[in-house]
């Protein structure tokens, strides 16, 4: 009975040394959650200085919406192979598509025009490589595009304006059009470029020429206000307009200029002829001029285009008050930051780190290029080293994109940007010590210009925002995953998939099995759809656009 | 066995008790006459008659008793029969329930992550997200026999989550085990022992990390001892029992003192595949040698592969010294290539000390353990280890046990253990803590044993405080 006693109390005392063991640790979660908490205005762009002008975004947000800009269908994908599912239109029709079309604002600024089944990249005047990237929120990206060739968002649109397989437009029909129906805001805006002259009106001009696009003679003689004789490096002079209706640069290598060569036109690339390349340079630049500034109104809409009232924020607002945002999104919000780990590159209030990680997803689909199809001396070229020569390999993300923004003849240091200091010190952006010893120059973007081509870049793609991600799908840069779900499932794996396909680069070393539940895979989710805002129908509602003009 | 002479001898016991009673019933019989008697019908003697009754009765009682015992060895030899042919198996079959209740602190798990970098910045800065930068100790929350930790909470090189309480107290049947003998000769037998363990499981999460009712063969060798005039030798091939240290001799719960293992039990009481050799020379001297596929961690923990991954085995030891049988001190160590990676130029070590003693009623056990697996980095790569994970480990133990009684062993034990267990920007555990147990144990009979056990555990260092504490029990019923 005494033993019994004894035994007792040792169990007692047992109970007593737990009932004092410490208390759990502070709730870590909220700190954490708080990152994600804020999103302030887009800070100025200071190689756009139109960027947070309301009559810039105003404008911008016609141009965003207006059809005219956009060419004629290829029915081609990105290495100009013949497509295999429907298009747009039917070759050589034009596509009528806008910004909108495929980064429609009112979800998200994705594409959700539905590609042909089975294809998950975006479609404009051909098939893409890529899916679309959202414009919403676009304002706070360091660099644009999955593989970051942009270092703001108008030569974004410089970039894709002319793009064979997206607008498939061309910078002299955009000069023109701007002449033809924004003529009074654009010169209001832009008071000290002034549209040339020569730039009256699509009609006028028609009228000047002749079916083969060349200048109408006057008295045997070529017109020299509207026209000049070419001086082509092959072939005989011609008395051509100075400001053709359509024109873009033709295709060269990375790092040569194009020459006044009438036989290098192709239906794909160079459509409209080499009707650009054989331009005198003062007329150029004047076009130049146009096209930028046209970027730069659009790219003043996308700087409204923000996404910050979403039931997370509201959550936040209310001080992360158990129940409010709902169990599931509640519980996720957890496993968001803490055991997913997600956070670690969907950082901040924008969920995204302005990185580039590869993150196990194979180059793999119909229009999704491999390296073994971009053979050496291609238009997509993986064989040529890219280190000694500048080449277009499509597949290898990042790499191929740095690459392209360090040639860009747009960025924030050339002279189409307003950033003067960036501009001052171009010729120092190729040291990657100028670049450490002066890291806020060119907004913070001057790392990137010296950044070097590493292995590390290969198969590495840009962390997106996850601000309305679960109305942008589908995911992943070529567009693999249908649904959240599966994005979740993928990382969940440790980013392994059996969907085929080539795999480029190592994988990040941060993507690891998460070891997630079904219920924690739904808890995320839940979470991810809370992230979801609607933006103020003022922004989002389309404009009345301008009637458009036969070219 | 011994209940076939039993039965008999009952049998005639109640035979003759039966007829003692009887005689003691009697008066004693009056003296007979000497002379005959006359030939004439003589009056009848009533007190004759009812002599005469009561020896019929008791000649019916007799017959009716000779009958019952008749039948009793009819029966015994059947028994008999039957038993001599579950003799065999009897040698063959063993094994035992464990049934447990356990209740803990906090969620159940023993360690919590440094999310903010609060703690440990320095694995934040390298990359490390700070969910994934582990304090403590994932198995300090055991609560039964096998290291069955109460819950593995967030862990990421501990996955496997068999009882995934989170921090509920709840009954579990620690284990169903089976132990298979089978005697091959005079020489040579076969042991097996297989775990049967009943947990829960949702079907419906086909991500689950949890098996549902799964088993453990624990145990599968062959063991051939040569007869030999100076040392006992054994030479086993198969799935055996670890080589190092003290504490792999007492990992089934009736052989434990406690319920729970130690906290360096992960390191020495794995059960390796291999082929192992031991001697006992003089009886005075065991040497225990193992070439082995990987090391002798426990499967519980993220290093133990049964089949290996490299070709480099590991070769792992142990000399004792036998100190009149009364004590026993042993020194033992391993090297091989790490576990779960491919280079034989990534190896680990193992090595530790122990001490055993047994005096009277008070048994004393210590060890100690260091060792560490190199692991692997990518060149330039911040956050270490990650080709190949990295573990740098040192603990101890010190437990005294004393018989109180025929029925009760009162335990204390003492934990330590101090380790850095990093793989890249996958994880990092960081482990420094002193685990307090206190117990007892009650044999109940031979075949019943109850234990209960409260375990305290306190963080080290850098780590914070946190409730990661645990009382546990274990019914463990010997088939």
């Amino acid at each position: 009975m005494e033993l019994s006693r004894t035994v007792l109390r040792g169990v007692a005392l047992c109970l007593a040394l737990l009932a004092g063991c410490g208390e759990e640790l502070a709730d870590p979660f909220l700190p954490l959650l708080e990152k994600h908490v804020g999103v302030d205005d887009p800070l100025p762009d200071t190689s756009n200085k139109y960027a947070l002008m309301p009559t810039a975004a105003a404008l911008g947000k016609k141009l965003y919406f207006d059809p005219g800009f956009s060419g004629a269908e290829v029915y081609a994908d990105m290495l100009l192979r013949p497509m295999t599912t429907p298009g747009r239109a039917a070759i050589g029709s034009p596509i009528n598509v806008s910004c909108n079309s495929c980064h429609d604002v009112a979800k998200g600024g994705a594409d959700h025009t539905g590609a042909p089944t089975g294809n998950t990249v975006s479609f404009g005047g051909g098939a893409y490589d890529l899916n679309g990237q959202q414009s919403v929120n676009s304002a706070y990206t360091e660099l644009v595009y999955w593989n970051g060739r942009n270092d703001s968002l108008w030569s974004q649109i410089v970039a894709v304006a002319e793009s064979h397989v997206s607008v498939n437009g061309s910078r002299l029909r955009t000069a023109w059009r701007i002449a033809d129906a924004y003529r009074a805001e654009y010169t209001a805006l832009f008071p000290e470029y002034p549209l040339p002259p020569q730039l009256d009106s699509i009609a006028a001009h028609k009228a000047r020429l002749e079916p083969d696009g060349s200048c109408k003679l006057v008295a045997n003689a070529c017109p020299s206000e509207f026209c000049f004789m070419t001086i082509p490096a092959t072939g005989p002079s011609q008395c051509m307009p100075r400001f053709p209706l359509e024109g873009r640069p033709g295709f060269v290598k990375p790092g040569q200029l194009p020459v006044c060569d009438p036989t290098t036109a192709d239906d794909i690339l160079q459509p409209y002829g080499d009707a650009w390349d054989c331009m005198q340079l003062a007329d150029q630049l004047l076009v130049n001029r146009i096209y930028v500034n046209f970027a730069k109104a659009i790219a003043a809409y996308e700087f409204s285009l923000i996404s910050r009232d979403s039931p997370f924020d509201r959550w936040a607002a209310g001080g992360f008050k158990p129940g409010a945002l709902g169990p599931a999104a509640e519980r996720g919000a957890r496993l968001f930051v803490g055991k997913a780990a997600c956070a670690t590159c969907h950082a901040g209030p924008l969920f995204m780190d302005n990185a580039f990680h590869q993150i196990g997803v194979p180059q793999v689909g119909t229009y999704v290029p491999k390296t073994s199809e971009c053979p050496a001396g291609d238009w997509c070229d993986c064989v040529t080293d890219d280190r000694f020569e500048p080449t277009n390999c499509l597949p290898i993300g990042a790499r191929d994109g740095i690459r392209k923004l360090q040639a860009s003849r747009f960025r924030r240091d050339s002279v189409w940007s307003d950033d003067e200091e960036c501009r001052r010190h171009f010729t120092a952006h190729v040291d990657a010590n100028y670049a450490a010893e002066h890291p806020d120059e060119c907004d913070g973007r001057i790392k990137y210009y010296s950044m070097p081509l590493t292995d590390e870049l290969r198969g590495a793609w840009k962390t997106p925002g996850l601000r309305d991600v679960a109305v942008t799908g589908p995911y992943m840069h070529q567009g693999m995953y249908a649904t959240l779900r599966e994005v979740v499932e993928h990382y969940n794996r440790g980013g392994t998939t059996t969907a085929g396909g080539e795999l480029i680069g190592t994988i990040d070393p941060k993507i690891k099995p998460l070891n997630l539940s079904e219920l924690e895979i739904t808890d995320l989710v839940a979470f991810l759809e809370s992230l979801t805002s609607t933006l103020d129908s003022s922004i989002t509602t389309p404009p009345v656009v301008p009637a458009a003009t036969a070219f | 066995m011994d209940s076939i002479p039993v039965t008999r001898l009952a049998s005639f016991t109640i035979l003759l008790a039966l007829t003692a009673t009887a005689a003691a019933q009697e008066p004693a019989p009056p003296p007979v006459p000497p002379e005959p008697a006359p030939e004439r019908e003589r009056e009848p003697d009533p007190e004759q008659a009812r002599t005469n009754a009561r020896m019929a009765a008791l000649e019916r009682k007799l017959a009716a008793l000779e009958e019952e015992l008749a039948n009793a060895k009819d029966d015994s030899t059947y028994l008999e029969e039957k038993l001599s042919a579950l003799l065999p198996l009897a040698g063959k079959l063993g094994g035992y329930v464990d049934v447990g209740f356990f209740a803990t602190s906090g969620n159940g798990a023993g360690t919590r992550s440094d999310l903010i970098g609060l703690y440990f910045p320095e694995y934040l800065a390298a990359g490390v997200p700070g969910s994934w930068v582990f304090m403590g100790d994932p198995l300090s929350t055991t609560v039964n026999s096998r290291g069955d930790v109460a819950d593995t909470g967030e862990s990421r090189a501990i996955v496997f989550d068999p009882i995934n309480s989170r921090g509920n107290s709840t009954f579990l049947v620690n284990s169903v085990n089976l132990a298979l003998f089978a005697a091959l000769s005079d020489s040579a037998a076969a042991t097996v022992s297989i775990d049967f363990l009943p947990r829960a499981r949702d079907i419906s999460d086909i991500n689950g990390l949890f098996a549902g009712d799964y088993l453990d063969v624990k145990l599968a060798y062959g063991e051939w001892k040569p007869r030999l005039d100076d040392v006992e030798l054994s030479l086993q091939a198969g799935k055996f029992d670890s080589v190092l240290g003290f504490e792999y001799r007492s990992l089934e719960s009736p052989d434990r003192t406690g319920v729970t293992p130690s906290l360096i039990c992960r390191y020495t009481c794995g059960r390796p595949v291999g082929l192992k050799a031991r001697a006992k020379i003089a009886d005075a001297v065991v040497v225990n040698v193992a070439v082995t596929n990987g090391s002798h961690f426990s499967e519980g923990f993220t290093f133990a592969n049964e089949t290996d991954t490299n070709q480099l085995k590991t070769v792992a030891g142990r000399v004792s010294y036998l100190v009149g049988g009364k004590a026993e001190i042993g020194a033992s160590g391993a090297f091989g290539a790490q576990d779960y990676q491919a280079d034989d130029g990534v190896y680990q070590w193992h090595a530790g000390a122990d001490l055993h003693v047994d005096v009277k009623d008070v048994e004393i056990t210590a060890e100690y353990v260091k060792g560490k697996a190199r692991g692997q980095t990518t060149p330039g790569m911040l956050a270490r280890c990650d080709l190949a994970p990295c573990l740098a480990y040192q603990g101890a133990y010190g437990q005294v046990a004393y018989r109180l009684t025929n029925t009760f062993i009162p335990y204390a034990r003492v934990d330590w253990r101090d380790a850095l267990h990093e793989s890249g920007a996958s994880f990092v555990y960081i482990s420094e803590l002193v685990r307090g147990t206190l117990g007892v144990r009650a044999e109940i009979g031979t075949r019943v044993i109850l234990k209960v056990e409260g375990t305290v555990n306190r963080e080290l260092g850098r780590i914070p405080q946190f409730p990661n504490d645990v009382v546990t029990s274990s019914l463990v019923i010997k088939i």
